[in-house]
């Protein structure tokens, strides 16, 4: 079995804010709607600090706390591990979001909301809305570049390894700082890299087993 | 989910180049029915993450796509100028726009081409380098200026990374590397610079273990990366570095004594007045015509040293004897002792040398810098015995010294009056342990490359030259400016009554709050009257505003090339021209890659030549450039001199030369271009195709250090005599230029910020490049946008969590921050535990309060509306400004910032 997880090196992040914006481009996310963000903080007292650039995103748990709260059974979480929201099914009621522990859920109540806002869509916010339709009144959130990956595959591609099948995210760090693979495979490069630099997850006393792993 | 996608008529990708800072970096963007909805890194080129792509770059379609682009020309009807202005814009046609500017340019060439200033960005110089240069020369000169480049430019670190490396910058080498200090630097994790090249290079470096080292005053883009990040007091990292050599020398002894005695000029002797020994005396000067690369004229001139037959002298310990440097049978170079040679008692001059770090000690550069002696001791330490002397390592077959150790600086260190000088002190650290264009240690961008196999196109390399120095043609600009981005041998100044002043630097002295002075003694007799500009907010990004916009209001005709209006259009342009963006033109490069996007190093560092190519047809109104320059050259009668001036700068082959009857688009000069260098077979056709060329960079071209015979100073010889020719020439222009700089030996001197102890004015406050902002040119893009309100550092002013509480302030408070010289910004307060005590953090330009960007209004803090831009704000031999201020800080109520309310 396939469970497609993702490995983000810190030591490798420059904190740029390119998967942020890289996502943007590929699912044409209106506004405020962020399936990427990178979270800028710092740890220690002057002068032994260390500035923490966490790039975040949806953990496509295997115990995902929005999977049980949905009531119309919108989010689900597939074979490979994908966790996802059937924009039909959600009627928007917005209990996955209070569930996240991570906050990675947005509501797009709005889709009129334009990028220069009062002076229209642009011309790629247009054939954004035709080539990757959201549904207005529901929840969105990251789908692990589902498309990108269920096309590259039957492209006979490899999800992290050839571009077209892997997430844009991945492809987007100049930092090349995020890997992609099935985490059920012990012996690709996510795997190894959890194993040899000690990858962990974010908030493992949630119990949610996320499938973003992070090194330092 | 059910996706009804539209019918997809036209799915393609375009190889293209990145505008959105002077990295170019590869990109390749997707077009869906005419549309350009994404933009990627080009995995194959080498010119950038190889795949990724930075958020400035992703973002480029918001500059496409906003539709506050300019796309008609305009002409200001109000002829009230300044400030926050209402240019009352009324649409013209291009017609219009030419006939308004054609005849002007007429009748001001036919008095003196000088009166009219070019001003362009940085961000795109290969356009510079395609057209506008050779327009310039057309008309018979002309002034011109990289707006804002003095603050954000390498004034002190270009000469001595030509003198040192032969090349234009420096940076690890990330492949071998194994410790690297970045001090005052955001190399990789900044805008410019081969920025994702070098990024993804060092990303890998740490992930396999590079231990990095920031000397900083913030923990943040660089100091963030860092293992170890050492806060520093700006204007002292030269203290702290002449410290670690200090440390390294006399203490630990360590030393890489094979380079210092064969690769520098170490075993020079010199004697009591501080000049080397030579063969017959002092040295008489050499007169001859230095040809740079960029126009091939001969820049006929005296310049600092002597010919071969008064060569410096060394002293042979093997035989006891003075002989000349080059001598062939010197048995032994003394590096140590004392001689007399032909009368004239003399030594080494790393005896000297050594025996001037002694008075940096630790001690005296931690009570400068507030770094901790014990860390300056141990990171000394710690970088002499990485350095790994006498190691060796062997590529293809090449056996090269392993230096796996390197330090590079930036514009943060080197933005003070003592630049040059600590310049030069981390160029002496990496030549004491040997460190430079060897494996592991530092290097230039690429200095030496042996061209196109097919074709011979691109090869350079530096040269054995004056006084057996590493010499190089790369850079040495047409007016030989020296020593501003020239290349040894430096050039005796004349005052040439020019607007520049001869041993000034590219300085923006056209924006000087003195220029009418400065103009007056050098008798200079004629001012700028027009100005043509593209790219550029020099309101914004030059220095403070006020002072910026008194000169512009000398300006009778100002004439702006943008994508949008911006404070300096809207306060003082006369017409504005709408301008493509870099995903709507036809570009490549002339010949600046090797300053900004060839990538350093070895090992997915392969040559690549690349074009720019419209990703989508420009919409109707915009011109390109070219274009521009190209009917004002038919409307002015310069149309043949120009096409000779294209052919000629660019070299094109004869049987590729361009034609008076030519239509001169940029792809057809492009596809001359592109001929010459590669090819019959690969034009512009070709080159729209494959987007770029690439072929193997070789070891020798990497690693030459070892493959050449030439050496570098670690003793500033040449500063003795340009001394004395700089007061000669021009000692009456800047009467208290500071001329116990211009010593041989490299020395730290307080800068201004740090003698300017009046008590109010308790902090220091600096800018820095923020990882998602060029300059001023990028807060206008609602993704960059977003992403900048996500950072909490980035539109506001950061400041150390202690001295916030101390002074009775909190995080979130608007604070106003005044400058000795009374110059008042505000901004919003963060608190920050990774920020040097005494310092305040501004990122990039910020602060627009232009009408026509409404995304960037009332957005951040402008930093440089603190800065003052006259002769005392100047380092006093490389002309660097002083880029951090003295202010005082207090919490303000309810303030409006520009003409924004904050609160």
């Amino acid at each position: 079995m396939v469970r497609w997880g993702m490995v983000i090196d810190l030591r490798k992040c420059i904190g740029c804010f390119s998967c942020m914006i890289g996502c943007k481009q590929e699912h044409f996310t209106p506004p405020g709607i962020f399936w990427n963000r990178v979270v800028i903080s710092e740890t220690g007292k002057y002068p032994t600090v260390t500035k923490q650039a966490y790039p975040v995103m949806c953990n496509h748990c295997k115990e995902a706390a929005c999977v049980g709260v949905c009531p119309t059974g919108a989010t689900t979480r597939r074979e490979d591990g994908i966790v996802l929201v059937d924009y039909d099914k959600c009627v928007g009621c917005r209990y996955c979001m209070v569930a996240c522990p991570y906050q990675q859920r947005y509501f797009y109540g709005d889709e009129k909301k334009e990028y220069f806002p009062g002076q229209g869509f642009t011309e790629l916010e247009a054939i954004g809305k035709e080539l990757y339709p959201l549904q207005e009144g529901t929840v969105v959130k990251c789908n692990f570049c589902m498309e990108r990956i269920e096309e590259g595959i039957s492209k006979g591609l490899k999800p992290g390894v050839d571009r077209e099948a892997t997430p844009a995210c991945v492809i987007a760090c100049p930092a090349r700082a995020r890997y992609f693979g099935d985490l059920d495979d012990g012996y690709c490069e996510v795997t190894s890299l959890i194993k040899s630099r000690g990858g962990y997850q974010l908030h493992p006393e949630y119990g949610t087993d996320p499938s973003v792993y992070y090194i330092t | 989910m059910k996706v009804n996608k539209p019918e997809i008529y036209e799915d393609k990708w375009v190889r293209s180049m990145c505008g959105r800072c002077y990295a170019n970096c590869s990109i390749r963007v997707r077009v869906i029915n005419g549309v350009a909805v994404k933009i990627e890194g080009d995995p194959d080129s080498t010119h950038g993450s190889m795949g990724g792509v930075c958020a400035k770059g992703a973002a480029g379609l918001q500059v496409l796509y906003d539709p506050n682009r300019l796309s008609v020309p305009l002409r200001r009807t109000n002829p009230e100028k300044g400030l926050f202005t209402d240019p009352r814009w009324k649409e013209i046609s291009w017609e219009e726009a030419f006939d308004e500017i054609a005849p002007r340019m007429k009748r001001i060439i036919s008095e003196n081409p000088k009166k009219i200033l070019w001003q362009h960005t940085v961000m795109r110089h290969r356009r510079v380098a395609l057209a506008e240069m050779a327009f310039k020369a057309a008309l018979g000169g002309a002034s011109s200026t990289g707006g804002g480049s003095h603050i954000h430019c390498g004034a002190g670190t270009h000469p001595a990374a030509l003198m040192v490396h032969a090349a234009w910058s420096i940076v690890p080498d990330a492949r071998y590397c194994n410790y690297a200090i970045y001090v005052g630097s955001n190399k990789g994790v900044g805008s410019g610079h081969s920025m994702s090249a070098i990024g993804r290079r060092a990303a890998d470096a740490r992930a396999r273990g590079m231990k990095t080292v920031s000397l900083d005053p913030m923990c943040h883009q660089s100091g963030g990366k860092a293992q170890e990040w050492i806060p520093v007091l700006p204007g002292t990292d030269g203290a702290v570095i002449l410290a670690m050599c200090n440390v390294i020398v006399n203490e630990l002894g360590i030393y890489d004594e094979t380079f210092l005695k064969t690769k520098t000029n170490a075993p020079y002797l010199v004697g009591p007045d501080g000049r080397y020994v030579r063969e017959k005396g002092r040295a008489r000067g050499i007169k001859f015509g230095y040809s740079p690369w960029w126009d091939g004229k001969p820049n006929q001139g005296t310049y600092i040293g002597d010919d071969d037959t008064n060569k410096p002298l060394i002293w042979d310990s093997g035989d006891t004897a003075a002989k000349v440097y080059d001598d062939s049978g010197i048995k032994d170079y003394a590096l140590e002792g004392s001689y007399e040679v032909n009368g004239v008692k003399c030594q080494p001059v790393f005896q000297a040398v050594r025996e001037h770090l002694k008075q940096y000690s630790p001690d005296m550069a931690s009570g400068v810098s507030g770094v901790p002696a014990g860390t300056i001791h141990r990171i000394a330490a710690e970088f002499a015995h990485a350095a790994s002397i006498g190691s060796t390592i062997t590529i293809e077959g090449y056996v090269l010294p392993l230096r796996p150790v390197s330090i590079v600086l930036f514009r943060g260190a080197q933005g003070h009056l003592n630049s040059h000088h600590t310049c030069h002190a981390v160029a002496l650290l990496n030549q004491i342990v040997g460190a430079c264009d060897v494996p592991g240690g530092t290097l230039g961008w690429p200095a030496r490359g042996l061209g196109y196999p097919a074709t011979g196109a691109f090869s350079y390399e530096p040269w054995k030259g004056v006084d057996g120095f590493l010499e190089t043609d790369r850079y040495s600009g047409p007016s030989g400016l020296i020593p501003i981005h020239g290349p040894w041998p430096y050039r005796v100044p004349k005052n040439r009554h020019e607007l520049t002043m001869d041993s000034m630097p590219h300085a923006e002295i056209y924006y000087h709050g003195d220029q009418e002075e400065i103009w007056q003694r050098m008798g200079t007799d004629y001012r700028i009257e027009m100005l043509l500009s593209w790219g550029n907010n020099p309101i914004l990004s030059v220095a403070n505003r006020d002072t910026t916009a008194e000169a512009l209001k000398k300006i009778p005709f100002i004439v702006s090339y943008e994508l949008f209006n911006n404070e300096f259009t809207e306060s003082f342009a006369d017409i504005v021209l709408p301008a493509t963006c870099y995903l709507e033109e036809a570009t490549c490069e002339g010949f600046t890659g090797q300053n900004f996007n060839h990538t350093p190093g070895l090992a997915d560092a392969d040559w690549c030549y690349h074009i720019t190519q419209p990703v989508v047809k420009p919409k109707a109104g915009r011109r390109q450039w070219e274009n521009i320059l190209s009917e004002l050259a038919d409307r002015i009668g310069i149309k043949e001199k120009y096409v000779n001036e294209i052919n000629n700068s660019l070299r094109l082959d004869e049987e590729y030369k361009l034609k008076p009857i030519d239509k001169l688009t940029p792809e057809k000069i492009a596809d001359s271009l592109c001929k010459t260098k590669f090819g019959r077979e690969h034009d512009w056709e070709w080159f729209k195709e494959h987007g770029f060329i690439r072929w193997p960079k070789k070891v020798e071209e990497t690693y030459w250090r070892y493959l050449l015979d030439a050496r570098t100073p670690i003793y500033m010889e040449y500063l003795v005599e340009l001394g004395e020719k700089v007061k000669e020439a021009t000692g009456d222009i800047w009467p208290d230029r500071d001329f116990n700089q211009y010593t041989p030996l490299i020395s730290w001197w307080p800068s201004l910020v740090n003698i300017q102890n009046e008590p109010e004015y308790d902090m220091y406050c600096f800018s820095y490049r923020d990882i998602l902002h060029t300059g001023s040119s990028s807060q206008e893009q609602p993704w960059l946008d977003e992403a900048s309100s996500m950072n909490p550092y980035t539109y506001t002013i950061t400041m150390n969590a202690d001295t916030v509480d101390k002074k009775g302030l909190k995080d979130g408070d608007i604070i106003e921050l005044e400058s000795v010289s009374g110059h008042k910004v505000e901004g919003r307060l963060k608190t920050m535990e990774g920020q040097h005590p005494l310092t305040m953090g501004i990122a990039a330009q910020s602060g627009h309060w232009a009408k026509g960007q409404p995304i960037a209004y009332g957005k951040g803090t402008n930093f440089d509306i603190l800065l003052d831009l006259d002769l005392q704000h100047q380092d006093p031999i490389c002309g660097s400004i002083e880029t951090c201020v003295r202010v005082k800080v207090r919490k303000v109520e309810d303030a409006v910032v520009y003409d924004v309310k904050l609160r």
